[in-house]
């Protein structure tokens, strides 16, 4: 449903997989270029957008991210950089970044996905394959054969 | 990746199931997950990341995780436990030709430039920090085989840089729009000297950042600079003790260059000071910042952080696509 605030702005409504919905300007909305060209083919006009594969509780947040960065100019580009920060602070934990980089994926937001690729970068750096594994929770599948062959391709490390 | 066309499905009328709170990386699809890997250096991928699981291994693999190769580390190469020469040697063949981006820091030969320059004819950015081995002859030759470069750093590569090797890399590499070659000071020498400044002013009109910290140029070398790069934006010349921008000189290079770091300027955001400082032992160092030496070059934090009013901060950007190239010169 398309309906227009004081100010002009137009808005749009978004609806989460879980039925959610969440009103917000246009503007806003269209930092998400999946979004953006489903406006633009006019498929906002007849009630809400639906975004099958986000829940509501990580849509809040990338409305929160994309509200922050509409709003912005590049004036206070330190200030949006101690937000973003913050932001992925809030986020808490390694599970709920990897569900905001699906979502940033899925709604191609770049400022987004550049902000939660590198968090999650910066939380591997540094630690052994174990390490890794025990934190994502990833099972070390290789064969014994497959560890063998790549210790071989181990070809830089010193004897 | 690309919206759909058509707007997805409507959410089913009943209430939908609550989606489970955990989720495993290895949901995340494959270019996602190479999004996030390719942002972390070489040593780590080979060394960790490739050895975590089948799937990641996997990814390692793909010629796109390698389109950057960062291989800075803190110049610790005869203590690390591995041949970096050899690991690069090894991610230069995973990039299949893909290569575009590459730091090497603290090590390599003319043996490696070669093996890179055959491999990476795509090759926009260059930078090498601290690797002594590189020879003239090596570096001019491996440049002729990368036309489209347009990055170039040879930071503290004592004697790669020559007159003649700036000339072949200016006259080889047309697109070429940001050169840093921050050298001299750290030789210990001590006369004026104008020769490689020329050569830039001469074969490099397309530059836009130039940084020559520690140089040796004088006023004479700024001009034919000036003269030969009209498209200069930024410009470095901290530490150039001869060049004198008192004049009409420094006028026209105020009014000409849109970020200009002065002789004297600071050089606290400097990533390099260590080297500076225990080479260039003049005095006036609180001048530069400068607040207590260690004895060895730990001072030095990589290529990261350079220079945010230059806006070059050194660090690949580590996206996906293969359109947003020019962040490089953002910086």
């Amino acid at each position: 449903m398309s309906i227009t605030t004081e100010n002009n702005e137009k808005m749009i409504t978004l609806m989460s997989s879980d039925g959610e919905e969440f009103v917000v300007e246009e503007a806003v909305a269209a930092q998400s270029q999946t979004i953006k060209h489903l406006i633009e083919d006019g498929c906002s006009t007849e009630g809400s957008i639906p975004l099958p594969n986000v829940t509501g509780r990580v849509l809040s947040e990338v409305i929160q991210y994309c509200k922050k960065h509409s709003s912005s100019d590049d004036k206070e580009e330190k200030e949006l950089e101690a937000w973003d920060a913050e932001f992925v602070k809030a986020a808490d934990d390694h599970v709920a970044l990897t569900d905001l980089m699906m979502a940033a994926n899925f709604l191609d937001i770049k400022g987004l996905l550049d902000l939660v690729a590198q968090t999650l970068a910066n939380m591997i750096t540094g630690k052994s394959p174990e390490e890794v594994r025990r934190m994502w929770n990833i099972k070390n599948d290789f064969t014994p054969e497959e560890a063998e062959k790549v210790r071989k391709e181990n070809q830089w490390a010193f004897e | 990746m690309n919206p759909p066309s058509q707007p997805p499905p409507p959410p089913p009328e009943s209430e939908p199931e609550p989606e489970p709170c955990t989720r495993n990386w290895l949901e995340l699809p494959k270019d996602v997950t190479i999004s996030i890997l390719q942002r972390l250096g070489a040593v780590e991928i080979m060394e960790s990341v490739q050895l975590v699981c089948t799937t990641w291994r996997s990814v390692c693999k793909d010629p796109s995780m390698w389109r950057s190769i960062d291989m800075s580390n803190r110049g610790e190469p005869y203590s690390m436990p591995h041949d970096l020469e050899i690991m690069c040697r090894n991610a230069v063949d995973r990039s299949s030709g893909h290569l575009l981006h590459i730091i090497i820091q603290h090590f390599g030969t003319d043996e490696l430039l070669h093996y890179i320059a055959e491999r990476a004819s795509n090759l926009k950015s260059l930078k090498l920090g601290l690797c002594y081995e590189i020879s003239p002859e090596g570096l001019s030759n491996a440049i002729k085989k990368m036309p489209l470069l347009e990055e170039l750093e040879l930071s503290y590569c004592c004697n790669s840089v020559t007159s003649e090797s700036l000339e072949t890399i200016g006259r080889s590499c047309p697109l070429l729009q940001s050169l840093k070659w921050n050298d001299q000071a750290a030789l210990g020498g001590d006369s004026e000297c104008d020769g490689e400044a020329m050569a830039i002013g001469k074969t490099m009109p397309g530059l836009r950042h130039l940084q020559l910290v520690g140089n040796f140029l004088t006023n004479n070398g700024l001009q034919a600079i000036l003269d030969g790069c009209p498209h200069l934006e930024s410009l470095d010349l901290r530490q150039c003790s001869y060049v004198k921008l008192d004049g009409s000189l420094g006028k026209r290079c105020a009014e000409r260059v849109k970020v200009l770091k002065k002789p004297d300027d600071s050089t606290a955001d400097y990533p390099y000071d260590a080297q500076l400082i225990c080479f260039d032992a003049l005095d006036g160092l609180s001048d530069y910042g400068y607040d207590g030496c260690d004895d060895d070059f730990d001072g030095y934090d990589g290529f990261d952080g350079y220079d945010s009013d230059l806006n070059y901060t050194g660090k690949f950007s580590a996206s996906g696509s293969d359109d947003d190239d020019e962040r490089f010169f953002f910086y």
